[in-house]
């Protein structure tokens, strides 16, 4: 019996083929989606010793301990005071003993920068020598920037350090929330779709072929079931072929993904990028689970009878109430563009949020249910001009099944319109960072807040670096909340503002005018509240600005906050570049097979029609224009609805809106243009399977 | 009547297979000529050598005076969309078009309006007792209604040349006949000359003569007696 139904065909072998890379590739990629959790998990458990406290549970001798969030061009550094006040004092992981006074123990990747960086630009803020360094153990990620520098207690204690009896050990949980699970989620589903799409197709590879050959059992007397059966076994060896192929892939491209994925501008250490086993188990089983139920289901849909394929009737027409989604879409974008979201309240915030995330979900869903509505209504358009044979038979064929027709080339249209939306947002963002904001620190200005400390020694010492230009120091008075005494004029060298406004109430602020809605005229005799350094804008005259800030001394540079938000925007880019990559490689391989599925599927009525006359150009054409027309109208939708959606985010933010620029649009076709080019090498196959002289053909 | 198509001395191999070994055949303008045969014996090669889907390995194909075997595909592939009609077993209609579309076929590739073309095909339901399924997919037709607008698709454009290849072999006697009927009267009703491959002497029994091809040869190209093709046949 199994020679019957598992002739190693070359149709058998390609499908084959087919579905055990779709499903590598899908298990793969599931199985790399799964290592996000743990390796943010991973990452916030190995940092977890920096949220120390004195509050944290006791494990050994008391030390003293003053911890700082540093800053190196752009970097953070993680800067801790410590002294034991006992002969076993709590030992941060990856040091083997807590530094003495004098001595620094340093993360490989500070060393690294140490060597190569002007000493009072960093090595000033470490007093002492670097005479240890830390291991992998307490390290978040390889590059982390750490030094735990080993200090007298009296100076520590003068400094407000706080004294320990013990190491935090719970990770904070900052970086693995809710939403961020929600985000990989969809991220999961979305790259996991183009695959599924793919093995479907791949599923439909000669099937009609493989459906005679079912339906021959079932005249001998197979059941419904029992041909269902065989064809899920079928897939099924193809399915855990494609699973082992893929667990290999997950193990090879592991080590990959640690040194080249960025997440908050840091890689990962090789151990975290590691998917659960019980989650390895699910996927490992689940998904040809899936690919046999794709199978089944496409088997299911040609009702395969003793008597044959039952032929092509026609399918049901998609109804207007596909709209809908788009249409809730739409008025969602039409909702966003009109709310104002930079001067909302927290509650307004979360509200818009859900307002965006309900609206993106509607633009997708729309387009996917909305697509096939698209397709048909193209194809009645084309019937309706049509002058040609070709023209026609690509009408009618889009128009038998637009499900089908849409289903090749939904992961494009899903491409484009996500593609689009980055783009026109990134677009605005990078504009708006080149802008200065209203109210924001100058990229060349220094902001200082000494606290408690006194001003005055750190005021002459950051007025004697060659590269300051000027100083600006807003005084305050601790019985008016609100209000600072320092010149509008003054301010506005290093803080963008327009005088006389006082600094704005709401968005992006220095630290030091949080809170403050007025400006009084200068006092002397009032405490310092803020140092404002305005410098030559040289990148390490900052640095050597904070490496003058004694211990508790809070220093940001405009220059942080800049990076921060072209880092951010940078990964992002970068992450949704590669995604958009891989679905359209997958949407372009999904299409070639549908091609040349469709091809085969119709490969009799095509060779007699060749044979009575009809050119290979004119069926060449005829393939060319049912795969090129739906694609190039959905993806044109995909860019309008993209475009719509950044817009509405742009007005609900007050940026100005500019739209991606030129080269996002070559890009757009070029990547339509390779689509095609890719799924057109199926055309040399027209000739070859509707050759007249195989007119006979069992 | 005058001979409109000819083979002369066509041979044929097909790997080791010789399927023609220098057959002789002439089809006069008009007339209806069966082509019978046992299974292998090269019949249907016989015919795609004829309508010039297949080039001779050796041999003449003359169509009008015209050397067919010398014409490039291309020319080829015009002769049999201008000047030839084609009947197949099964399987020759597009699933996606409507009956009334696939019937209209060949006007649209000669370049005719859609909707003049779509009025000519329409004409051809009536004729042939297909009213009212016009707008039918293949897939919604049965066996003889689908092979009957295979017949109409045939003979839309006034072909000079009508080929059918075993054009009753997917069908039920009766339904047989009645496409057979059909194709015969719209043939002669247009002066269409008209060549049919079959094994089966109730359908050569339609033809003004029968043609007997075995290994690759044609035996006799006189009109044959009914009751001696009956005989010859069942006798191998």
């Amino acid at each position: 019996m199994p020679s019957v139904w598992m002739g190693a065909r070359f149709t058998t072998l390609a499908r084959f083929a087919l579905t055990a890379a779709g499903v590598a590739v899908g298990v793969t990629l599931v199985l790399l989606t799964l290592t996000a959790v743990p390796a943010l998990q991973g990452r916030d458990h190995r940092a977890a010793w920096h949220a120390t406290t004195a509050a944290s549970p006791a494990t050994a001798d008391r030390a003293l301990w003053l911890a700082s969030d540093d800053h190196f061009l752009g970097r953070d550094l993680f800067l801790v005071r410590v002294a034991a006040l006992g002969p076993r004092p709590p030992v941060p992981p990856g040091l083997e003993r807590l530094p003495a006074p004098g001595e620094v123990a340093v993360s490989p990747a500070l060393r690294d920068l140490l060597a190569t960086t002007p000493p009072e630009a960093l090595a000033a803020r470490l007093p002492g020598t670097v005479t240890a360094g830390i291991g992998a153990a307490g390290l978040a990620y390889p590059e982390e920037l750490v030094a735990v520098v080993g200090l007298p207690p009296d100076q520590l204690r003068a400094a407000g350090a706080a004294e320990i009896s013990g190491l935090a050990t719970t990770a904070p949980g900052l970086l693995v929330n809710d939403a961020l699970r929600v985000i990989l989620t969809i991220g999961a589903v979305g790259l996991l779709t183009p695959v599924v799409i793919f093995i479907a197709a791949s599923a439909r590879v000669a099937a009609a072929r493989r459906e005679q050959r079912f339906a021959a059992l079932r005249l001998v007397g197979a059941t419904r079931g029992q041909v269902a059966a065989m064809a899920a076994t079928e897939t099924s060896l193809a399915a855990f072929a494609g699973v082992a192929l893929g667990w290999v892939g997950y193990l090879l491209a592991r080590p990959v993904v640690a040194a080249r994925v960025t997440f908050d501008g840091a890689h990962f250490m090789a151990a975290d990028v590691r998917a659960p086993a019980a989650h390895q188990l699910v996927v490992l089983l689940g998904v040809p689970l899936l690919t046999v139920a794709a199978t089944v289901v496409a088997l299911r849909r040609a009702q395969v009878t003793p008597l044959g394929v039952r032929q092509r009737v026609r399918t049901r027409a998609p109804g207007l109430w596909r709209l809908t989604p788009v249409a809730l879409g739409v008025a969602g974008l039409a909702t966003i563009a009109s709310t104002d979201l930079a001067n909302s309240s927290t509650s307004g915030i979360a509200t818009a949020q859900l307002l965006i995330g309900g609206t993106f979900g509607s633009l997708l869903l729309g387009l996917v249910l909305a697509g096939p509505l698209l397709c048909s209504l193209l194809a009645r358009l084309l019937s309706r001009l049509s002058r040609s044979m070709p023209e026609l038979m690509a009408a009618r064929r889009i128009a038998a099944d637009p499900y089908t027709t849409f289903r090749a080339i939904s992961g494009v249209a899903i491409a484009a319109l996500v593609t689009t939306m980055f783009a026109g947002t990134a677009a605005g963002v990078e504009a708006n960072l080149d802008r200065p904001a209203p109210d924001a620190l100058r990229a060349d200005a220094v902001e200082v807040l000494p606290g408690t400390r006194p001003a005055a020694p750190l005021l002459t010492a950051i007025r004697a670096d060659p590269g300051v230009r000027g100083t600006v120091v807003a005084r305050r008075d601790p019985a008016k909340p609100g209000a600072i005494a320092v010149p509008c004029r003054d301010l506005a060298a290093a803080v963008n503002l327009t005088c006389p406004a006082p600094p704005a109430p709401n968005g992006l602020v220095p630290r030091g005018l949080e809170g403050i809605t007025r400006l009084d005229p200068p006092d002397e005799r009032l405490p310092v509240h803020a140092i404002y350094v305005v410098t030559d804008g040289a990148p390490l005259t900052g640095e050597r600005i904070r490496s003058l800030a004694p211990p508790g001394v809070r220093v940001s540079t405009g220059r942080d906050i800049v990076e921060l938000d072209h880092r951010q925007l940078t990964e992002l880019e970068a992450g949704l570049r590669l995604a958009m990559v891989f679905v359209l490689l997958v949407a372009t391989a999904s299409l070639t097979v549908g091609v040349a599925a469709g091809l085969v599927e119709r490969r009799r009525p095509f060779t007699l029609l060749r044979a009575t006359g009809l050119q290979l150009g004119e069926l060449r054409r005829t393939i060319l224009l049912e795969t090129a027309l739906p694609l190039v109208a959905t993806a044109v939708c995909g860019i309008a609805l993209g475009l719509a959606a950044s817009a509405a985010v742009a007005s609900s933010t007050g940026r100005h809106w500019t739209g991606p620029g030129p080269a996002f649009f070559l890009t757009a076709v070029a990547g339509l243009i390779v689509t095609l080019a890719v799924s057109s090498t199926t055309l040399p196959l027209v000739k070859t399977v509707t050759e007249p002289t195989s007119v006979r053909f069992e | 009547m005058t001979t409109i198509l000819a083979g002369n001395g066509l041979r044929k191999r097909f790997g080791l297979t010789e399927a023609l070994r220098g057959a002789d055949m002439s089809v006069r303008a008009g007339e209806v000529v069966a082509v019978m045969g046992p299974s292998g014996s090269g019949k249907s090669t016989l015919l795609h050598c004829l309508a010039g889907i297949l080039r001779p390995d050796a041999g003449e194909v003359v169509f009008d005076g015209r050397r067919v075997d010398r014409l490039s595909d291309r020319r080829r592939t015009q002769l049999r969309r201008g000047s030839f009609g084609f009947v197949f077993q099964f399987g020759q209609l597009i699933p996606e078009l409507t009956a009334v579309e696939n019937v209209a076929t060949p006007l649209l590739l000669a370049g005719q309006r859609r909707r003049a073309a779509i009025g000519a095909a329409s004409v051809w339901f009536d004729r042939l007792g297909l009213a009212g399924l016009q707008e039918r997919l293949p897939g919604e037709l049965s066996g003889g209604q689908a092979q009957r607008v295979a017949v109409a698709r045939a003979l839309v454009g006034r072909p000079r040349v009508l080929f059918a290849d075993e054009p009753t072999g997917a069908l039920d006697t009766a339904a047989g006949d009645d496409v057979m009927d059909l194709l015969v009267a719209s043939a002669r009703e247009q002066d269409t000359a008209t060549v049919v491959v079959t094994h089966e002497p109730r359908v050569a029994a339609f033809a003004d003569r029968t043609v007997l091809v075995h290994d690759g040869l044609v035996d006799d190209e006189s009109d044959v007696d009914k009751s001696d093709v009956d005989g010859g046949v069942a006798a191998r």
